[in-house]
């Protein structure tokens, strides 16, 4: 399946999109980006017990916001597409 | 000392009179400073109906009671007069060093009345004021300008000055000050050109008190750590300013596309993006007075055709150059941004304006020999060339100086102009983004995302996450963010520390520095004040109703997340105006009126 990375991210995986594994889920997507990438991802993108997601983390699936989904148990297909924002804002 | 000179300078530029007057107290406690403040002088002493590029409009410019003050981002100050692009009450904040200057010397506010028959500015040099001759500066740049301006009066004098396109009376030319910050929508440059002053300068040596210092510090104190500790203020917007939006905008499926007629996902907006920016172009970050943020960008183009150096652009004119354009080179949008700070107009407008020629041009409503050229979407040599040409009043240029609306309403197709009230919308497609359709269909200025910045809930989570494709509730927190955002244009501080702060630290600044004691609630319904009085000077200058461009309300996206929605406005506006206590047309009711001591 797709993920893409933005701003500081990916300076964190070192890429701006990888094909990555199908994973059935966000949770299990989740831990294995942060299993891929290391410790600074995981610090964003998960609590520290590894329930949740990060407060400081923006995921969409096919542009869709997790939160507006099933958050981070969002169930996933091998074509969707993953976007993972830090917090952002501008205007 | 409570924030305030005590002090606004009454400048008649017909007679060429200059009148240092104590500031109106009472309104100030009602109104707070800056945009609200400077609006309520302006309805107090206008005509609704007058002609904003005639002698009976007038040209303000207030500061706030935390402007130049301890408080973070406290660099802001409100340029207010009736806005010739859309007949609206006109008001547009700007940052940089000018409002604190202004302080500095002692003054709270300028109101600028009359028309000067030749060229003039205003020299401030704390307790020294002056008009004086500005016909050699007439025609210059505001690069030009401001350099000219510093050699003569010194180096460490603050310029606010036009460019040629406000001299020109383009409909959307903005203040310039600090050579690249803008007071930039709505045209406010073009009522300065009208008057045939080109610049302020100013210099202060004073100092500006607080009521109560020790508790100033502390809630200055603790909003500064608040913000520094934010994830989007202490670290995001300092490493990739405004532009960072681009792809999460997009992949939201909100990224209006070919003046939105080919919906809102862009398939190469990553090259227009601010990682894009930051990766390539950027030299350093820069912040303006106060700040503790840092999103200014100064960018280099180091060679080829658009080979440049300035400042931005901002994620709204990267849109506008860019996506609006079906425009993916950096380069060449950076170049059109750059044209927009040197001759002093306003990126937004002027990239929707081109975007909406491009479309008119391709369904064959503008010819080639109205144009010139062939206008093609995609084509950033043009775009560039479009720029230039309005900047300099030139050809086709004169028309695109007009602004989107009144260039296609010439061609016949006034439903192509993708404004509101005649001003251009920004970067956020209110088909994908539902509340953002609403914020722009009420703004009281036309067109605009800096009113109540629904984008925030809606897409980035803050303060807290709404779905962008429904419409419930998102009446009720735009109202709560337009009135937030009157009150923070007001006091005089960045709307960027919104991001991380709210009422109550906006609040606890404002009463210590004021020496007041209302509540948190108290002083929120000052920005429900300023709002009502805006609207009730749109009504009375009969702008038109509350309502977006008719491709949002019927034309589905064809792509993306939102795939096949329109803005639902009329299931939102009904109940916004139910909870602004308005009737059923958008008039404040005699009971609001009432309640608000209007």
């Amino acid at each position: 399946m797709q993920v893409k990375f933005f701003a500081y991210l990916r300076e964190y995986t070192g890429c701006k999109a990888v094909n990555f594994p199908y994973e059935k889920d966000i949770y299990h997507l989740a831990h294995a980006l942060c299993a891929r990438y290391g410790e600074k991802l995981r610090n964003k993108m998960l609590t520290e017990d590894g329930e949740q997601l990060g407060e400081e983390i923006i995921i969409l699936v096919n542009g869709r916001h997790v939160e507006h989904l099933d958050g981070i148990h969002t169930k996933l297909v091998p074509e969707d597409v993953v976007s993972i924002f830090p917090v952002v804002a501008g205007g | 000392m409570n924030g305030y000179t005590g002090t606004i300078l009454r400048v008649n530029l017909e007679n060429k009179t200059i009148v240092k007057e104590p500031l109106n107290r009472k309104a100030a406690e009602d109104f707070v400073g800056a945009r609200g403040l400077g609006t309520k002088y302006f309805c107090d002493e206008v005509d609704p109906k007058a002609d904003a590029l005639g002698p009976d409009n007038k040209l303000i410019f207030m500061t706030g009671p935390l402007t130049g003050t301890a408080a973070c981002c406290s660099g802001r100050y409100e340029v207010v007069a009736k806005a010739p692009l859309t007949g609206t009450i006109g008001a547009a904040n700007s940052g940089g060093h000018f409002g604190p200057e202004l302080k500095y010397a002692g003054y709270d506010g300028i109101i600028f009345e009359g028309v000067s028959d030749t060229p003039v500015y205003l020299y401030i040099n704390d307790d020294k004021v002056e008009l004086r001759d500005a016909s050699h500066l007439w025609g210059k740049t505001v690069f030009e300008a401001t350099d000219e301006l510093n050699k003569d009066c010194g180096a460490s004098f603050r310029v606010a000055c036009i460019g040629p396109t406000g001299e020109n009376l383009c409909l959307y030319a903005g203040v310039m000050n600090d050579k690249h910050r803008a007071a930039g929508r709505g045209g406010l440059g073009a009522v300065m050109g009208s008057k045939k002053l080109k610049a302020v300068v100013v210099k202060g040596t004073g100092s500006i008190g607080v009521a109560r210092p020790e508790g100033f510090m502390a809630a200055m104190e603790n909003a500064r750590n608040v913000l520094k500790a934010h994830p989007v203020t202490g670290e995001g917007l300092a490493a990739y300013g405004t532009e960072i939006l681009v792809n999460i905008i997009n992949e939201t499926g909100g990224l209006p596309l070919r003046n939105g007629r080919d919906g809102a996902v862009y398939a190469d907006a990553d090259n227009i993006s601010g990682e894009t920016l930051a990766e390539k172009y950027l030299v350093r970050n820069k912040g303006c007075f106060g700040c503790c943020i840092g999103c200014g960008r100064v960018v280099r183009i180091p060679d080829g055709p658009f080979k440049s150096f300035g400042e931005g652009p901002e994620y709204e004119a990267g849109w506008s150059f860019g996506a609006d354009c079906g425009i993916d080179d950096l380069e060449a949008v950076c170049k059109a941004n750059f044209i927009c700070n040197e001759y002093g107009f306003d990126p937004i407008t002027l990239g929707a304006t081109i975007a909406c020629a491009m479309e008119l041009y391709e369904a064959g409503y503008l010819t080639e020999e109205e144009t010139g050229m062939p206008i093609r979407f995609g084509d950033a040599h043009t775009m560039v060339k479009l720029a230039e040409m309005t900047a300099k009043n030139e050809g086709f240029g004169k028309e695109l100086a007009q602004g989107s609306y009144r260039l296609a309403e010439k061609c016949g197709h006034p439903e192509l102009s993708m404004s509101v009230k005649k001003q251009e919308m920004p970067a956020y497609d209110g088909r994908a983004l539902q509340g953002i359709g609403l914020e722009y269909a009420t703004s009281n200025r036309g067109g605009c995302h800096v009113r109540g910045y629904m984008t925030s809930p809606e897409v980035l989570g803050l303060p807290t996450k709404m779905d962008p494709l429904v419409t419930e509730g998102k009446a009720g927190m735009l109202k709560v963010f337009q009135d937030l955002t009157a009150l923070i244009d007001s006091v005089g501080i960045c709307l960027f520390t919104s991001f991380a702060i709210g009422l109550p630290e906006v609040a606890a600044q404002y009463r210590e520095a004021v020496g007041s004691d209302e509540s948190d609630a108290d002083i929120l319904l000052k920005g429900e004040r300023v709002w009502n009085l805006e609207k009730r000077f749109n009504i009375a200058a009969g702008v038109e109703k509350d309502t977006l461009p008719p491709r949002l309300l019927r034309e589905e996206l064809p792509d993306g997340p939102a795939k096949g929605k329109v803005n639902e406005l009329h299931t939102m506006l009904e109940e916004y105006y139910q909870l602004r206590g308005w009737d059923s047309e958008g008039v404040p009711t005699a009971d609001k009126v009432k309640e608000l001591g209007l």
